[in-house]
């Protein structure tokens, strides 16, 4: 990893991040602080001959855990809904599925939506995620089925749903 | 009856998602690179503010010849000052944790731990009372397993614990023997705090 390596993740990677973690934290502005902080620690390190052999496994490692540290203890994940609750579409209005996305979303643990993200926005694999974040690859399954029945749920409350 | 299998709920996140989440408004690069910059001027500032500390190898000692530290125990009391390192591994040392409420209306020090140590904000402080905020950034923290700082200081002897997270309040006069992280007892990493006398510090520095 070296500059070449950083401009390509400025260019390819970086917002991709920021948006992750945004969904996982309800606000885009922390979620660019962490990314910054996260990056500039990792520049730091490259620096003194620390190797990075993934920047975006060690950014998101890091970004998330900077990110956890904004919002203290018990209000954090509390904080963190009432945000993500807040969230609106990028472009124009809302159907009704993403906005029972926003409720799901909002309903997850902090841990699971940190799962939810990792494997539906930046499309990181079952084994990817248990090894960045340092648990079972079967509590990741769980943390994803987890968030497809809340989903579900969710889309129960206005319609005649099962899930098959 | 709608029925939804996983393949569909999978979809609907996905789509969800992309459409929720927020687009950064501003170049990234510049920022980081400011970040970096103001990084290094902060260590290079805490690297070169005076630590009043008396160093760690003399912690035994102090312990041991009297009472000036209630609240520090030691496990394997020792009249031979142990070599730095020995005594940061925590090798045969437990030291008692202290923790008390924030004090109402103190001034408060913020204290963040990261890959690159302990840094106080402000570094230098005239003794009295302060509210300690102590906050662990390091990128392998694992909140599970809280961390505390531990602050030692001579003069009226108080051990103050904060543990990550918290906020905690204590008295410090000249003298701060020493600061560190704790985790699990083990000392693991030192940072800096200067005290200068004030008149709220009228018990003569030992």
């Amino acid at each position: 990893m070296d500059a070449a390596g950083f401009d390509d993740f400025y260019g390819n990677e970086y917002e991709r991040h920021v948006r992750a973690l945004a969904l996982v934290t309800g606000d885009r502005d922390t979620a660019r602080d962490a990314v910054d902080e996260a990056l500039a620690r990792a520049w730091e390190r490259i620096r003194r001959g620390v190797v990075i052999e993934s920047l975006g496994a060690w950014v998101r490692v890091v970004a998330m855990n900077v990110a956890r540290g904004r919002f203290r203890q018990r209000a954090r994940d509390e904080r963190m809904r009432a945000r993500i609750i807040e969230l609106r579409p990028q472009f124009g209005d809302a159907p009704e599925a993403v906005i029972d996305v926003r409720r799901a979303l909002a309903t997850l643990p902090r841990r699971q939506r940190e799962i939810t993200v990792l494997f539906y926005f930046l499309d990181l694999s079952v084994q990817q995620i248990a090894d960045e974040l340092g648990i079972a690859s079967g509590t990741v399954r769980a943390s994803l089925h987890q968030a497809r029945q809340s989903l579900a749920a969710l889309l129960s409350d206005h319609s005649d749903v099962e899930v098959r | 009856m709608v029925v939804h299998d996983e393949l569909e709920l999978d979809e609907l996140w996905r789509d969800g998602l992309r459409t929720l989440a927020p687009v950064p408004v501003e170049a990234a690069h510049d920022r980081v690179e400011r970040r970096v910059a103001h990084r290094r001027r902060r260590r290079q500032l805490v690297a070169g503010v005076a630590i009043a500390v008396i160093p760690l190898a003399l912690i035994p000692v102090l312990t041991n010849a009297g009472k000036a530290h209630p609240h520090v125990t030691v496990a394997a009391p020792t009249s031979t000052p142990m070599p730095s390192s020995d005594v940061v591994s925590g090798d045969g040392y437990r030291f008692s944790e202290h923790f008390e409420p924030p004090i109402k209306g103190a001034p408060t020090i913020a204290v963040l731990y990261d890959e690159n140590g302990l840094h106080f904000d402000p570094p230098t402080v005239a003794g009295g009372e302060f509210n300690v905020s102590f906050t662990d950034e390091r990128f392998d923290y694992d909140p599970a397993k809280p961390s505390t700082l531990e602050i030692y200081v001579t003069g009226p002897g108080i051990a103050a614990s904060v543990r990550a997270g918290t906020v905690g309040g204590v008295r410090m006069c000249p003298g701060a023997v020493s600061e560190g992280v704790l985790v699990r007892n083990t000392f693991f990493d030192l940072g800096g705090l200067d005290i200068t006398a004030s008149p709220e510090c009228t018990t003569p520095v030992t």
